[in-house]
């Protein structure tokens, strides 16, 4: 069995796999479907209301959020998601796996219809539960800072949308392991024979003067790309599409090519030349990992435009699908019997929608 | 594989397109519309679209089987009325109220990953109504392992035959290790025989990825019988020897017939492992004294055994013959470090020293009951340890007083 072979029997190759063309298409078709789905919604409540005769007079077209703000959105939430698990001192697979399932998640339904802050706190108790860090759920709850404390049953509620959005995958490969054994190597050949080589590798990107790399100890410089690609993995990959387009053996060789290009390369051609059809396998890895690289960026790493995410908070109040909301009275109501019937309300009408603030912890 | 999710086409590169996928994915998006115009106000999300689209692939026939934790049923796929699949439905428990247990998820995480000829294949995972996780899995309908053992007057079998199960026992074991998963539960009853004769690797309830050096696993795995020497004492750090031990033991008792160390509690469990296998100290396993709840056996007047010889084995498990019980004693080394690995037993040359391994369809098979024992098998909460020796005991007599 090569390591392909594996790979690809995974669901994260089999489900969650695409390339950036099919994943612009597939967050294109999300969208339109909640879009759509939002305006319906809002004319039913619109019309609900009027019966009651309370007209609120002109009717505002609904502008809802578009592909780009719905990315942002997720976007902003999957970074307080980390902030969140590094609260509670989860290791880092625990973080990097809620991140993921809220990717996942997100690309199948809309902020509009699921807002991504009780989304959130879900995939991150769904990840302890998955990556072998289990915490109890009132322990987890009371622990979520906040205006409003936060109830078990806040927690728990989506679960079942979520899973049921993840495909009932739950297993995320990351490119963790895979950076440490690729070090470790390194470092292996620093001590041999390729050192020298190795010693004579044009500087990175951030280092000051060929001089100085010269001077630099291999094992040092090793120490300093490991360093960055793992800060790089740890963020940028977590938050770009790098899980979506790429294999985990693929990104952590992109977080060293970000890292420290020349090192990446002097890696690449220590190892014995890669087989397979087409022409120059080699060359197109390469390609690969320098694309990727690319979408990594610079090593300042991803950053979150937060006064436009907040933007988009504000601007998805208006255009949130009025009956997803409540999440606890959805769940409720599937558990005790399939689908809603007649419009009946669950419950819980006191949740407020419009209590909500654009801050993440209150 | 008719049966078998849709897998891309091999392609060259690993970033290549999946296409028959985002067609599946994108299929409820035209179709959807038409919904939302319910009075409920319900349109489907498409999640639930593609949930109900698994849902009507499969055909619930008859409940064969209902347990606290799962109702098991026998189905076939729509489309085709020939076919045979188990369905399990995962209850969800109303006392229970941290979400999906853990025993369900780490189920349905490794089965979804896992596909080789010696782990039963799970074909879907599909909600129905209530919240229900429904698993689709491969039917096994000829009983499982421990049930071929204990019926020693209804069942014949040889050491060919053994050859074969453990053959069978090893690929799976090994598979699980190469896709860094420990299964964390392997005895007779998990091992359930398809159609065909072939064993399957069943339960992953258990079974967890392997650790990052450094962080801690339970040592609150394993049935008992079936638990080796470090995690009876303690340990928080451990591999794919743990399994292998439990191969071991497993292996002992396809030969003789009976648990080879059916300890009634972790203390005697211990003290049977000293007594047949030999007392663990720091000469024959270096550092064991630091495991946690280390106990000295041997010491302040109790006896002292040696790590059994060759010579014993050969007397106790002789229908294996002298290459087998090599291989028996490398997997029941006391040191994990030099316990075998998976894949050392694969290559071990016992497998192609005489008898060659009986070919799976001949095998021996028990009569009748298919039905009822998968049921059995698959409604016990996954990882559920048989614990107490009440239970276990009271079913062996069972058998061996059914003539």
């Amino acid at each position: 069995m090569t390591e392909d072979a594996a790979y690809r029997a995974s669901t994260q190759y089999k489900l969650w796999s695409f390339t950036p063309a099919q994943l612009s298409t597939f967050r294109a078709s999300t969208n339109a479907l909640a879009a759509s789905r939002v305006r319906a919604a809002i004319k039913r409540a619109r019309e609900a209301q009027k019966l009651d005769g309370e007209d609120e007079g002109e009717e505002k077209e609904v502008d809802c959020l578009t592909v780009s703000e719905e990315e942002i959105l997720v976007g902003y939430y999957c970074g307080k998601t980390m902030e969140l698990a590094d609260l509670f001192e989860f290791p880092t697979n625990v973080k990097a796996t809620a991140v993921q399932y809220l990717k996942r998640f997100y690309l199948s339904n809309s902020p509009m219809t699921y807002h991504p802050k009780p989304l959130m706190l879900t995939s991150l108790f769904l990840a302890t539960k998955t990556e072998n860090h289990y915490t109890r759920l009132t322990a987890f709850a009371s622990r979520i800072p906040g205006k409003k404390p936060t109830t078990p049953e806040d927690v728990i509620a989506p679960e079942f949308l979520l899973t049921q959005g993840l495909r009932f995958t739950f297993e995320v490969r990351h490119p963790f392991r895979g950076l440490e054994g690729g070090i470790m190597s390194l470092l292996g050949l620093a001590g041999g024979e390729p050192g020298a080589k190795l010693r004579a590798l044009d500087p990175a990107d951030g280092a000051a003067t060929a001089a100085t790399a010269a001077a630099q100890d291999a094992g040092e410089r090793i120490r300093a790309a490991h360093a960055k690609a793992k800060h790089l993995l740890k963020t940028s990959a977590q938050l770009t599409d790098a899980y979506f387009v790429t294999t985990p053996a693929h990104l952590w060789l992109a977080a060293l090519y970000a890292a420290d290009a020349p090192l990446c390369r002097f890696f690449l051609a220590t190892l014995p030349p890669l087989a397979g059809p087409g022409e120059d396998p080699g060359a197109r890895l390469l390609a690969h990992v320098a694309e990727v690289a690319g979408l990594l960026g610079s090593p300042l790493g991803y950053t979150t435009d937060v006064a436009e995410a907040r933007r988009v908070d504000r601007k998805v109040y208006f255009c949130r699908n009025p009956e997803k909301v409540d999440l606890k009275a959805l769940n409720r109501r599937q558990r005790v019997g399939g689908r809603g019937s007649g419009g009946e309300e669950g419950g819980e009408k006191g949740e407020d929608v419009r209590t909500r603030d654009g801050e993440v912890f209150g | 594989m008719a049966l078998s999710p849709a897998i891309p086409s091999p392609h060259t590169s690993n970033t290549n397109s999946v296409t028959a996928k985002v067609k599946t994915l994108n299929m409820g998006g035209g179709a959807a519309p038409q919904n939302t115009t319910s009075t409920a106000g319900q349109g489907q999300e498409l999640a639930e679209q593609l949930n109900d689209e698994t849902k009507k692939k499969y055909v619930k026939d008859k409940k064969i089987g209902e347990g606290t934790y799962a109702i098991v049923y026998l189905g076939h796929l729509r489309a085709d009325p020939k076919s045979k699949v188990a369905i399990k439905k995962i209850k969800v428990n109303a006392e229970y109220r941290e979400g999906l247990s853990l025993d369900a998820i780490r189920e349905v995480k490794f089965l979804q990953e896992l596909s080789h000829p010696n782990i039963p294949a799970l074909y879907s995972v599909f909600s129905s109504k209530n919240q229900n996780l429904n698993l689709v899995l491969e039917y096994l309908p000829l009983g499982d392992l421990e049930q071929l053992i204990r019926d020693v007057d209804g069942v014949r079998y040889g050491s060919a035959d053994v050859k074969a199960w453990m053959g069978m026992l090893g690929r799976a074991v090994w598979f699980c290790h190469e896709n860094f998963v420990l299964h964390r539960d392997i005895k007779p009853n998990n091992l359930l025989i398809a159609a065909d004769g072939e064993v399957k690797l069943a339960d992953f309830g258990l079974a967890r990825s392997f650790s990052d050096p450094y962080r801690v696993m339970t040592h609150q795995v394993i049935t008992r019988w079936y638990r080796p020497p470090e995690l009876l004492f303690g340990a928080r750090y451990y591999s794919g020897a743990v399994d292998v031990w439990s191969m071991g033991t497993v292996f002992a008792e396809l030969i003789i017939r009976t648990p080879f160390l059916a300890g009634n509690s972790d203390v005697h469990q211990l003290e049977l492992i000293c007594q047949f296998v030999g007392t663990p100290n720091d000469d024959n396993w270096p550092g064991v004294s630091k495991l946690p709840d280390y106990v000295p056996f041997g010491k302040d007047g109790s006896q002292s055994y040696p790590v059994r010889g060759r010579d014993f084995y050969l007397q106790t498990f002789s229908t294996v013959g002298p290459v087998g019980v090599d291989l028996l004693m490398s997997m029941l080394s006391l040191d994990p470090r030099k316990r075998a690995t998976a894949r050392e037993i694969l290559n071990h040359k016992w497998w192609a020293t005489d008898p060659a391994p009986t070919k799976k369809e001949d095998l021996p098979k028990k009569g009748g009951g298919g039905e009822a024992r998968m049921a059995e098998d698959l409604k016990r909460r996954a990882g559920e340890l048989e614990d107490g020796r009440g239970a276990k005991v009271a079913r062996i007599l069972d058998f061996s007083g059914m003539k």
